[in-house]
């Protein structure tokens, strides 16, 4: 069961064809990797999933709707949420307060109820969930602590938790591994994995190839704007197409 | 502690609030009545903040102001409205005008947005010029008049400025709670991260829309008790100029904090106040002040505050404090 | 000695990022710091190069004490420094980015050479000189940001993470690039969270934990050595 459906996805800026013709289907639970050069048109994949693109042609179908065209706030209502390549968080709120707007945000806006304090037992449901998070994502014991003065590997786990908070159905992960060492690798591939395991799908942009190679269950390869290739991980790896392009001589 | 804490902020509330009943009493008349605009311009940048809390500056704010003004000046001209009715209309007018703009307006960001609120500012100003009927022209309107309660005149200062004052506090009060709200905290989200804040479903455009349409309405208020007193109004009270005063009422107090426009337009007031007997210098004067208040305290007169703190060692959980 | 650098301390407010290291970069060598995020290898980078100054301890480079001068002398003095997260000028071309790193010399002729000899070593960046940096993919702006460091002619490079969120085939592409810079005489100081990529390419390797030097040596030995290898290289 496939839980988004890319169908003949074209993007273009002005003359440029960013993406060309992409087709590929996410099944439901699992890690799905999206690699492919730098430029290859992975991130672009995002935005229009998300909503912050809107495709030229073809369309993206989310649980047998068609869901390109709507604005990022509305897919991100329906259950897909992304991260960030560069660390995105709101710096000067806490950890805390972080993961509390993304448990907040989708929930509609009641000014009488702000200003009265009638909201009480909606704020009370969204700072046990955060608490709820922050503990399944190892962050308790940081909860006051500003997200700026953060170790680069716990704002990476932040920003996953700031997207889990909000109850994601799918999650659109970009490049969380850049920059990591062995020992953050590895951590932020237990955490990816626990959250697969706790239902949510992943769609996973990464250069890390232990990272790539580990986590996900099935591969699609882009190259300029083209599918160059999709398979189980161990396909992938023997591609000659794959080697050349991407992956070079070096595994 | 927390208790401690809470206890020391209530004293210092109910000594500022006894301050604040007192005053007048102590003071000249020409004093008193620049006692209630101040408490008025209070109101004025207090609203402001709300607008800029998602991080755009807008400079239609000294306008909304007069879009209340002016209707609760025709009120009472054409219908002999009563001050009850014309405060929360006056406001209520504001938040519509701002409604309507914001489907242009929010359609800009930054600049685009700060020139767009201007030109926007601009027509409705000089759309009062234009019309002698029913807004009077350049020359505006006059005598509109503050109610009379029983044996209580509020044309003299003591009995307005108390009503100017329970307004405006009524005002800050639902300010604060906005402020504190989930409102106020995704208002925040939106100014540090509007990306991160739409990817995880918060509708950038509403909540950049609500935050206008609040500033509006509680600044359409400040206008119409400001003209309640006045008694007459012109479309230049509310031109560039005076919006420039709100800018450098937030700038010079900060606006990390709620409390830093309202340090601002109180200490810039009073000080303005205090050099009037320099004469032709004193713009010279307040210009320079300015410069040197943005020079040495750019993040505002508030960022002392913690800094006092420290000095006396009770707060020193700033990160910016001494070296051990 | 090119480069040495004895007991410097690196504060940011309160914090210590840096408490009291030595590192020496000979003529010709290729030396690799490695450690964690927050370890202070950025920081050193940013000592050397001026963006932020030691609170203690001294920098001689060329035989010239630099540790309080200022960046731009500091590059006209012969260090480059290539920020993390590859910074280009994305509105201009690819050549115009390359003649800005030639920002402080004078010689025409020389800097002409000079280009050519960044295209050679960059041939995918010759064919598109007049693109805006705009349209060039992540490795080709990091190639942009080393060939602009190259052009104000370094007698020492300062890298830092050159490989971050670069497809592996592109890392590979680069790392010989480094390898021929070197080569020709450029001293290399590497910034790289990727350690064994760092390792396989230096001659010497600094380990930093915690704003001190845990320890240094040859890179190949690091490589054996047991803690390196449990705490870097996941072996």
């Amino acid at each position: 069961m496939s839980i988004l459906e890319v169908r003949k996805l074209t993007k273009q800026f002005g003359g440029l064809t960013a993406l060309n013709n992409i087709s590929f289907k996410v099944k439901e639970g699992e890690i799905h990797g999206l690699i492919g050069p730098n430029g290859a048109g992975k991130s672009t994949v995002f935005k229009n999933i998300a909503g912050f693109y809107t495709p030229t042609k073809g369309e993206i179908v989310y649980q047998g709707k068609k869901i390109s065209g709507n604005q990022p706030h509305i897919i991100a209502k329906m259950g897909i949420v992304r991260t960030f390549q560069e660390t995105t968080l709101f710096q000067e709120m806490t950890v805390f307060e972080n993961v509390l707007m993304g448990s907040l945000a989708k929930s509609d806006i009641n000014l009488f109820s702000a200003i009265l304090g009638l909201d009480k037992q909606q704020q009370k449901a969204a700072r046990e969930k955060v608490l709820e998070v922050l503990e399944f994502m190892g962050l308790t014991d940081r909860k006051n602590q500003l997200a700026s003065e953060l170790p680069l590997g716990s704002q990476r786990t932040l920003a996953i938790s700031i997207a889990l908070a909000s109850e994601p159905k799918l999650m659109l992960m970009d490049e969380p591994f850049a920059g990591m060492n062995m020992e953050e690798t590895n951590h932020m591939m237990d955490l990816t994995r626990k959250v697969q395991e706790s239902g949510i799908t992943i769609v996973l942009v990464e250069h890390d190839m232990k990272a790539v190679m580990g986590l996900c269950h099935f591969l699609t390869v882009l190259n300029f704007g083209h599918l160059l290739a999709e398979g189980t991980p161990e396909e992938i790896r023997h591609n000659e197409q794959v080697i050349e392009a991407y992956l070079g001589g070096a595994k | 502690m927390k208790i401690i804490i809470r206890l020391r902020k209530i004293i210092a509330l109910i000594i500022l609030l006894a301050g604040l009943i007192v005053l007048p009493h102590y003071l000249e008349f020409h004093y008193q009545d620049l006692l209630i605009f101040l408490i008025v311009n209070v109101l004025v940048v207090a609203s402001y903040r709300i607008v800029t809390l998602t991080g755009e500056w807008s400079l239609i704010h000294a306008v909304m102001m007069g879009v209340g003004a002016y209707t609760a000046a025709l009120l009472f001209k054409n219908y002999n409205a009563a001050m009850w009715f014309t405060l929360p209309l006056a406001g209520g007018a504001a938040a519509l005008t701002a409604a309507l703009l914001s489907f242009p307006l929010f359609r800009m960001t930054q600049f685009y947005f700060l020139i767009g609120s201007f030109a926007a500012g601009e027509a409705i100003r000089l759309t009062w010029m234009q019309f002698i009927f029913p807004f009077g022209g350049s020359g505006g309107l006059s005598g509109i008049e503050p109610p009379i309660i029983g044996s209580i005149d509020f044309m003299d200062p003591i009995p307005y400025y108390y009503l100017a004052l329970g307004v405006v506090l009524i005002c800050l009060f639902i300010l604060y709670r906005i402020e504190n709200s989930k409102i106020g905290m995704t208002l925040h989200a939106i100014h540090w991260k509007a990306p991160l804040a739409e990817s995880v479903g918060v509708d950038t455009w509403r909540y950049r829309a609500l935050a206008f349409i609040i500033g509006s309405f509680f600044v359409g208020i400040a206008g119409a008790l400001k003209i309640h007193y006045l008694g007459t109004i012109t479309p230049n009270q509310f031109g560039i100029g005076f919006m420039v005063f709100i800018l450098i009422w937030v700038i010079v107090g900060g606006y990390k904090t709620i409390y830093g426009p309202l340090i601002g337009v109180v200490v810039l007031t009073i000080f303005d106040e205090s050099v009037r007997g320099f004469g032709e210098l004193r713009p010279a004067i307040y210009g320079g002040v300015l410069i040197i208040s943005i020079l040495f305290l750019p993040l505002g007169l508030e960022s002392i505050y913690p800094k006092i703190l420290t000095w006396c060692g009770i707060g020193s959980n700033s990160s910016d404090g001494p070296p051990p | 000695m090119l480069l040495e650098i004895k007991d410097m301390h690196v504060h940011y407010g309160n914090v210590a990022a840096l408490k009291g290291i030595s590192i020496e970069v000979g003529e010709g060598d290729f030396v690799t710091l490695i450690g964690s995020n927050g370890a202070g290898k950025s920081t050193t980078l940013r000592a050397i190069s001026g963006l932020d100054h030691p609170s203690a301890g001294v920098i001689v480079f060329d035989g010239k004490r630099i540790e309080q001068m200022s960046p731009d002398k500091i590059l006209k003095l012969g260090i480059a420094h290539v920020p993390e997260g590859r910074r280009v000028f994305k509105d201009l071309s690819v050549k115009e980015n390359l003649l800005l790193g030639a920002f402080v010399r004078n010689d025409e002729e020389e800097i002409k050479k000079d280009l050519e000899a960044i295209f050679l070593h960059f041939p995918i960046l010759q064919g598109r000189k007049n693109q805006s940096a705009r349209t060039m993919s992540g490795g080709e702006q990091q190639m942009i940001a080393i060939g602009r460091a190259l052009m104000s002619r370094p007698k020492l490079l300062l890298l830092d993470e050159p490989s971050l969120g670069l497809a592996p085939v592109i890392v590979q592409e680069i790392s010989r690039i480094l390898v021929d810079i070197n080569k020709q005489g450029v001293s290399i100081v590497l910034v790289e969270q990727n350690a064994e990529l760092a390792l396989e390419l230096a001659q010497h390797g600094y380990v930093l934990e915690t704003g001190t030097i845990a320890l240094d040596g040859e890179a190949k030995s690091l490589m054996d050595n047991d803690h390196v290898r449990k705490a870097y290289l996941g072996i």
